[in-house]
C-alpha cells in the first residue's frame, strides 16, 4: 500500500467549468520526495492545495497513510490532516517571533517539551540564535528556513512545498537549495515540492511529475539530466 | 454552482457561516415587514394621503434628489479632475479642504445658513449696519427647494469628488497621458476620455448622494419641504397613523430599490480592464498664472462656503451661548450619546467581523448575498428603517405579552419597544456596512495565506481567528469601530424616531434647539458633532493613503 494515493482528482475554479486539473492520479512511497514540475497555470499549486485541504476537489480521492482525506462522501478539514506546508511567500506570522512561529503548531505538549522541540527545530535549520527575532528582521533565506521549521515542528506525515525558491535571489538559490536538500534528507520526511524550475526539481527530488499530467513522468537519473541540460 | 451540491454544503457549513446567515436575515426583517405593508388593506387616512399629498411627496423628493445629484456631479467631477490633472496655487490644501464638508451633517448646515442669511442674521446685519445697504429679501431666502439643493450640494459634493478623485489617481494615468500624446485638446480629452472612463466612480458617488438626500429629515423639515421622509414623520407623530407611515415607507423603499437597479444598469458594460497598482501617478500639468489664480479662487470660495464659514459662525454662536448650554444636563446628554453609541458599535463590530470572516472563507453565492444584505441597511433611509424596526419590535412585544405578565410587569406592557434595545438594534442594521467594509478591507490586506498557514498547523477556523487573524486586523477593526461610532453620534432621523422618551443625544439636542428657534444654542452640540466628523474624515483620508502604500 502506498503512503499517499491520489485517484482521479479533478478540480475547476468555482464558477468555471474548464478543469485546471482533470483525472489526476499519483502514488507515493514513504520518505519519497516528489517534484511537481510545470508552467504557471498547469494546476500544480492547485494540486498542493487540494492535498492540504485548502480547496475541495470536484471529483476524486486522496488517501494519506490509509486514511481518506477527501472522497465524494467525506472531507477532512486542513487542520485535521497532519499535513505541513511551506507557502510560496512563507506566510510567517508577522506578529510573532521566530520561536513563537515555530511553536505555533505544537499543541498538546507541555511547556518544557515545546521549548525543547522549538530549540531542536532552530538547531536543525541553523537559526539557534534567531528565536527572538521577528520575521521581517530576517533575510529571505532565513525566512524560508523558519517556514520549513514551522511546518516540520508538529511532525507532519507529509510536507508540501510551494515554489520554495521563488522569493530568493538567484545567487542565494543554489546554496539554499543544498541546505534544503540536507534538511529533507535529515528529517526523512515524505514531501511534495512544486516548482517551475527543472534544476530545482532535479536537485531535490527522487521523482519528477510533469504537469499537465499528460506529459510523461521522469524517473531515472539519465532522464533527469536530459531535462536539466 | 458549488452551493447547490447538497453533499458539499456540509463540509464548510460552520458556526461562522450560520451566524452571518442569521444576521443577514435579521437585518432583512424590518425591510420585509415594510414591503409586505404595501400589500395590506389601506385605511381611510391613506385614501386622503394618496389623493392630496402623495404626488407632492414624490415630486419633491425626486426634485430634491435629482437636483442635488446633478449639482454634486458637476462640482465634484470638475474639482476632482482639476486637483488630479493640474497644478495651481493652494492645490494641496484645497484637495484636502474639499473633503471636509463631509464632517458637517447637512441638517446642521441648513439651520446655520438659514439663520445666517435671515433678516437678523450676520450677513444681512453686516450689510445693513456696516455697509448701509438695503437688500431685497428675495435674494436671501434659502428656505426653499433651491436653497435645499444648494445646501445639500455644498455638503454632499465630497462624495462624488472623493470617489472620482481616488479613481482618477489610481487608474487613469496611462489613458490620459495617451490622450495627451495623441494631441487632444484638454477640454475634449475631459469629455471624451476622463468622463467615460470614470463613469462607474461618478455613478457610485452620485448614488451615495441620492441615498443621503432621501435619508435626510433635518434639512427638509427645516426648509419646509415635503419629502417622503418628512411625510413619514408627519403621519406617524402628527396623525399617529403607523399603517400609513409603513405604506409611505414601502413606497420610498421601492424608490430606493429602483435607484439600486438604475445604478447597476448605468454601470453595466462599464467593467473596463483597468491597470491596477500602477507606480506612476498622473503627472500634473501646471496651469498658467491667470487660470491658476482663477482655479485657486473658485476653490477657495467653495471651501469657505462648505466648511470654514459655517464653522466660524457656529463658533461665534457657541461663545454667545456657552454659559446657557454647558451644564450638568448637557454632560448627561453627552454621556447618553457615548453610551448608546459605544454599545451599538461593540455589537455591530462583532457582527461585522463574523460576516466578513464567513464571507471570506466560504466564497459562495449564499455568503455574497448575506454580506450584500447586511450592508444594505446603509441605503435604507433612517425613517423607513425605524418604522420597520418599530413594527418588528411591537410584534415581538405583543408575542411576549404573556411572559411580561408572568414576570409581573403588568398587562399590555411594551417592554422592548420602549427601550434602548430597539434603538441599538436599528443602529446596528443601519451602520453595519461601515464596520463591515473596514474589516473586509483589513482581511483583503492580510490575504488568505496566514489563515491557511494556521489551518495547516492544526488550528480550526475559530482558533485561527483569535490567534492569527484578530491580531493582524486589529487596526482595521478599530478603524471600522471609530467610523461607525462617529456615524452613530451624528445620526438624526433614526434616533428621533426610536429613542425612548426623554432620551437625548447630541444630534437630537442640536436638532431640537434649532427647531425651537434657539439656533444659537444648537451651536455647541453641533460643533462637537463636527469635530467628531473631522476626526472621521481624517481617518478616512489616512486609510485611503495607507491602502495605496
Amino acid at each position: 500500500m502506498s503512503f499517499v494515493t491520489i485517484k482521479g482528482l479533478s478540480y475547476a475554479y468555482p464558477g468555471t467549468t474548464s478543469n485546471v486539473l482533470s483525472n489526476f492520479s499519483l502514488e507515493m512511497e514513504q520518505g519519497e520526495v516528489v517534484g511537481l514540475l510545470g508552467q504557471s497555470g498547469s494546476g500544480k499549486s492547485t494540486l498542493l492545495r487540494l492535498i492540504a485541504g485548502l480547496e475541495m476537489p470536484k471529483q476524486g480521492e486522496i488517501i494519506i497513510q490509509g486514511a481518506v482525506m477527501v472522497n465524494p462522501h467525506s472531507f477532512v478539514q486542513p487542520e485535521r490532516r497532519g499535513v505541513g506546508m511551506v507557502f510560496q511567500d512563507y506566510a510567517l506570522f508577522p506578529h510573532m517571533t521566530v520561536s513563537q512561529n515555530i511553536a505555533f503548531g505544537l499543541r498538546g505538549l507541555g511547556r518544557g517539551q515545546r521549548k525543547d522541540r522549538v530549540a531542536d527545530m532552530l538547531e536543525l535549520v541553523k537559526l539557534a540564535d534567531y528565536g527572538r527575532r521577528y520575521p521581517h528582521e530576517l533575510s529571505g533565506g532565513q525566512q524560508q528556513r523558519v517556514a520549513f521549521a514551522r511546518a516540520l515542528a508538529p511532525s507532519p506525515k507529509l510536507l508540501l512545498m510551494d515554489e520554495p525558491f521563488s522569493n530568493l535571489d538567484a545567487d542565494l538559490k543554489s546554496r539554499i537549495r543544498e541546505e534544503l536538500k540536507e534538511l529533507l534528507h535529515l528529517s526523512g520526511i515524505t514531501s511534495i515540492l512544486v516548482t517551475h524550475d527543472h534544476e530545482d526539481a532535479a536537485a531535490l527530488c527522487d521523482r519528477i511529475i510533469r504537469m499537465p499530467s499528460s506529459l510523461p513522468e521522469i524517473q531515472t537519473k539519465e532522464e533527469r539530466q536530459l531535462v536539466t541540460s | 454552482m458549488k452551493f447547490l451540491v447538497p453533499g458539499k454544503i456540509r463540509h464548510k457549513l460552520n458556526g461562522w457561516v450560520i451566524i452571518s446567515g442569521i444576521g443577514a436575515l435579521t437585518a432583512l426583517l424590518p425591510s420585509l415587514y415594510i414591503l409586505t405593508g404595501l400589500l395590506g388593506k389601506p385605511n381611510e387616512n391613506w385614501a386622503h394621503i394618496r389623493e392630496y399629498m402623495l404626488l407632492d411627496y414624490a415630486v419633491e423628493s425626486l426634485l430634491l434628489a435629482g437636483g442635488t445629484v446633478a449639482v454634486t456631479v458637476i462640482v465634484g467631477v470638475v474639482l476632482a479632475w482639476l486637483t488630479t490633472a493640474y497644478d495651481f496655487p493652494l492645490r494641496r490644501f484645497l484637495s484636502f479642504a474639499f473633503v471636509l464638508p463631509l464632517a458637517i451633517p447637512p441638517y446642521i448646515a441648513a439651520y446655520t445658513y438659514g439663520s445666517m442669511l435671515s433678516y437678523t442674521g450676520s450677513v444681512q446685519a453686516f450689510m445693513r449696519n456696516t455697509l448701509g445697504w438695503t437688500v431685497d429679501q428675495r435674494y436671501f431666502n434659502i428656505m426653499s427647494m433651491k436653497g435645499a439643493i444648494v445646501i445639500f450640494s455644498l455638503f454632499l459634493f465630497p462624495y462624488v469628488y472623493l470617489i472620482t478623485r481616488t479613481f482618477l489617481e489610481k487608474h487613469s494615468a496611462s489613458f490620459i497621458e495617451n490622450a495627451r500624446l495623441l494631441g487632444g485638446h484638454p477640454v475634449s480629452n475631459f469629455f471624451r476620455v476622463v468622463l467615460p472612463l470614470s463613469q462607474g466612480a461618478i455613478v457610485g458617488g452620485a448614488s451615495l448622494v441620492a441615498f443621503e438626500v432621501l435619508n435626510d429629515y433635518g434639512v427638509s423639515k427645516h426648509f419646509g419641504i415635503s419629502t417622503f421622509t418628512t411625510a413619514i414623520f408627519k403621519t406617524w407623530f402628527g396623525m399617529y397613523d403607523v399603517d400609513s407611515a409603513i405604506r409611505l415607507s414601502g413606497l420610498l423603499m421601492s424608490l430606493i430599490i429602483g435607484l439600486f437597479i438604475a445604478e447597476r444598469w448605468l454601470r453595466r458594460r462599464r467593467r473596463y480592464h483597468l491597470p491596477v497598482n500602477r507606480s506612476t501617478p498622473l503627472r500634473r500639468m501646471r496651469l498658467g498664472r491667470v487660470p491658476g489664480v482663477i482655479a485657486a479662487t473658485c476653490g477657495m470660495v467653495i471651501a469657505m462656503l462648505s466648511f470654514f464659514i459655517p464653522v466660524a459662525q457656529l463658533a461665534v454662536w457657541a461663545v454667545w451661548t456657552y454659559e446657557d448650554v454647558w451644564n450638568d444636563r448637557f454632560f448627561r446628554m453627552i454621556g447618553n450619546t457615548l453610551f448608546v453609541s459605544a454599545v451599538a458599535v461593540a455589537l455591530l463590530m462583532v457582527v461585522a467581523v463574523i460576516a466578513a470572516n464567513a464571507g471570506r472563507t466560504w466564497r459562495s453565492t449564499f455568503t455574497l448575498v448575506s454580506s450584500k444584505l447586511l450592508s444594505m441597511g446603509y441605503s435604507i433611509p433612517g425613517a423607513v428603517l425605524s418604522i420597520g424596526v418599530l413594527a418588528v419590535f411591537l410584534s415581538i412585544d405583543k408575542r411576549l405579552a404573556g411572559l411580561y405578565e408572568a414576570m409581573g410587569l403588568g398587562t399590555n406592557k411594551l417592554v422592548l419597544s420602549m427601550s434602548l434595545i430597539m434603538l441599538v438594534f436599528a443602529y446596528i442594521i443601519r451602520f453595519l456596512a461601515v464596520g463591515f467594509n473596514a474589516v473586509d478591507a483589513g482581511y483583503d490586506r492580510i490575504g488568505d495565506r496566514y489563515s491557511e498557514a494556521s489551518r495547516m498547523l492544526g488550528y480550526g477556523m475559530t482558533a485561527t481567528f483569535f490567534k492569527v487573524e484578530l491580531p493582524l486586523i486589529r487596526g482595521a477593526v478599530l478603524t471600522g469601530a471609530i467610523l461607525a461610532f462617529l456615524e452613530i453620534v451624528k445620526e438624526l432621523p433614526l434616533t428621533l424616531l426610536l429613542r425612548p422618551f426623554n432620551f437625548d443625544t447630541l444630534a437630537t439636542k442640536a436638532y431640537q434647539y434649532a427647531s425651537d428657534e434657539q439656533i444659537h444654542q444648537a451651536a455647541i452640540p453641533s460643533l462637537i458633532i463636527i469635530s467628531l466628523g473631522f476626526v472621521s474624515v481624517c481617518l478616512y483620508q489616512w486609510m485611503g493613503r495607507r491602502g495605496k502604500g
